[in-house]
């Protein structure tokens, strides 16, 4: 099965003016889940933007993924990257060929789902109103949606596998259209998970496409061992060094007990991080 | 392009199609998703793609447009994006534990007791805002679950924000000794009732088959971010 990591740094370059870098535990988690993947021989490629494709062939990281794709447009097209920071990952998918999964680079499989109809996200979640409020609380003058189902819950982006191109092309253009459409506002938060992560699910009831998830949200944190997903623990490294330095070294050793033949891209991400 | 496009609740495989089943919704999706006109090439619909082609997805008349390139009437839309539904204020994305990084998911589901123990969670977002969740369950007044109490407070102090929160007094780097814990009713490295028959690692996947307590679903939780504190933050940590 196909894979791919998107690493888009319009977001980044809206706030900062510096060179973009991606973050030590961010990059040897991407390492490693991009290896993982590979590990049966299935591909995984890196789609980014031209900054990006820059930044990891610098870096001497590219064959990390089977082939990097510097194809997801720079400028989003004219979407607000701050309030669409993850708009990156629609655009990547609109290019991708179906049936895909799209990981995020936080997040490891360590042991693959059964690939077949339906379509499989990390984990569905709850419709919390300050969240995923009403489709009244958005502002985007002259929008229109299908009529979509209000009631499915919100699914998880983390890892999406996609069956097929109807419903991918359906769900892109959807999430597109309503990131074009959407005033510009200081939201970095409800605007962005409604885009990607209400309207997957609603898309996916729309066409009547089962859906499954890697787990149960109710569950997320009980003991298993086929996914590691960094999510919050990246906000926690970045203010306790010490448990960054202990995911850095555990991060390692993964690489040199699983991946030797990869060993060399632990001086690599050490010297490419920030 | 490879596929067919959904209008209404229908699916086309022809250009000709769309004008049976128009939908002006999905027709301004896939033209604002930006491969409209490629399919409509392929699928023959070439006038159509031509008309489009000078279409611009800023018009503020880009619907009539859209109908006329289709020889359709405008039909009238219910409008639901309209701004006027208000929400509380929930923090910046700065102070959300959740992914704001590139290519992360978002937010914060503990996933809360409900009252009944029979694997019935109604999921919370315990950690999600600032305070304003504290304190509003009905099981527990003071702590959501009890690896929380006996995680030092630092997460009843961070409901919320988590920055800067994760302390445990005995955390040191790469362990995390729970030494400091009175032992008393939940002794450190002793056997967990009910939990024994399922080992980390081997722990079903099935949920929902069967019952777990309280105490079990605790005791868990306790086992499983014992083993690495970034697991409090996201999932399956310890595995890396």
């Amino acid at each position: 099965m196909d894979a791919f990591h998107i690493i888009s740094t319009a977001p980044f370059f809206a706030k900062n003016n510096g060179a973009f870098a991606l973050e030590d535990f961010d990059l040897y988690c991407a390492v490693i889940s991009a290896l993982q993947w590979r590990r049966d021989g299935s591909r995984i490629f890196l789609y980014c933007d031209g900054p990006a494709a820059d930044y990891i062939r610098r870096s001497g990281l590219e064959s990390v993924w089977d082939e990097v794709r510097d194809t997801v447009p720079a400028d989003l097209e004219g979407i607000d990257p701050q309030m669409f920071w993850a708009a990156g990952k629609l655009f990547a998918l609109r290019q991708m060929e179906a049936p895909c999964v799209m990981i995020d680079t936080d997040l490891i499989v360590w042991q693959k789902p059964q690939f077949g109809e339906a379509l499989i996200a990390a984990h569905r979640e709850d419709l919390n109103p300050d969240i995923y409020p009403e489709f009244e609380y958005f502002r985007a003058p002259g929008h229109c949606i299908p009529d979509f189902s209000r009631e499915v819950l919100p699914l998880n982006t983390a890892f999406l596998y996609m069956p097929d191109n109807s419903l991918k092309e359906f769900y892109t253009s959807q999430a597109i259209a309503f990131m074009k459409s959407a005033e510009s506002c200081g939201d970095r938060l409800k605007y962005m998970v409604f885009a990607e992560q209400r309207i997957a699910a609603m898309c996916a009831e729309f066409t009547g496409t089962p859906v499954e998830t890697l787990l149960e949200k109710e569950f997320l944190f009980f003991p298993q061992d086929k996914y590691s997903h960094l999510w919050g623990a990246k906000q926690q490294m970045r203010e306790h060094p010490v448990l960054r330095e202990e995911f850095i070294w555990r991060c390692i050793a993964r690489i040199l007990r699983d991946f030797p033949d990869w060993e060399w891209t632990i001086d690599r991400v050490k010297e490419a991080a920030r | 392009m490879d596929c067919s496009l959904w209008f209404g609740r229908c699916m086309i495989n022809s250009a000709s199609e769309i004008t049976e089943h128009f939908d002006l919704a999905s027709l301004r999706g896939y033209f604002l998703g930006g491969k409209l006109v490629e399919w409509l090439r392929e699928h023959g619909g070439d006038q159509q793609a031509k008309r489009l082609e000078s279409l611009d997805p800023s018009d503020p008349e880009l619907d009539s447009r859209l109908t006329q390139a289709f020889g359709v009437e405008t039909p009238s839309v219910k409008q639901v994006f309209t701004g006027t539904e208000k929400v509380r204020d929930v923090p910046a994305a700065g102070s959300y534990n959740g992914s704001f990084a590139v290519g992360s998911g978002f937010g914060y589901q503990f996933g809360s007791y409900s009252g009944s123990f029979a694997a019935s969670y109604a999921g919370s977002y315990l950690g999600s805002y600032v305070g304003s969740y504290s304190g509003s369950y009905t099981k527990f007044s003071l702590w959501e679950w009890e690896w929380e109490w006996r995680f030092g407070g630092s997460f009843r102090s961070s409901h919320g924000s988590f920055g800067g929160s994760f302390k445990l007094g005995s955390f040191t780097a790469g362990s995390f000794m729970y030494g400091s814990f009175a032992g008393g009713s939940f002794p450190f490295g002793g056997s967990f009732p009910g939990f024994g028959a399922y080992p980390f690692g081997s722990f079903p996947a099935g949920y929902g088959s069967f019952m777990i307590s309280a105490d079990d679903y605790d005791r868990i939780m306790y086992e499983c971010l014992r083993r690495c504190p970034l697991d409090c933050f996201g999932y399956g940590i310890h595995i890396i």
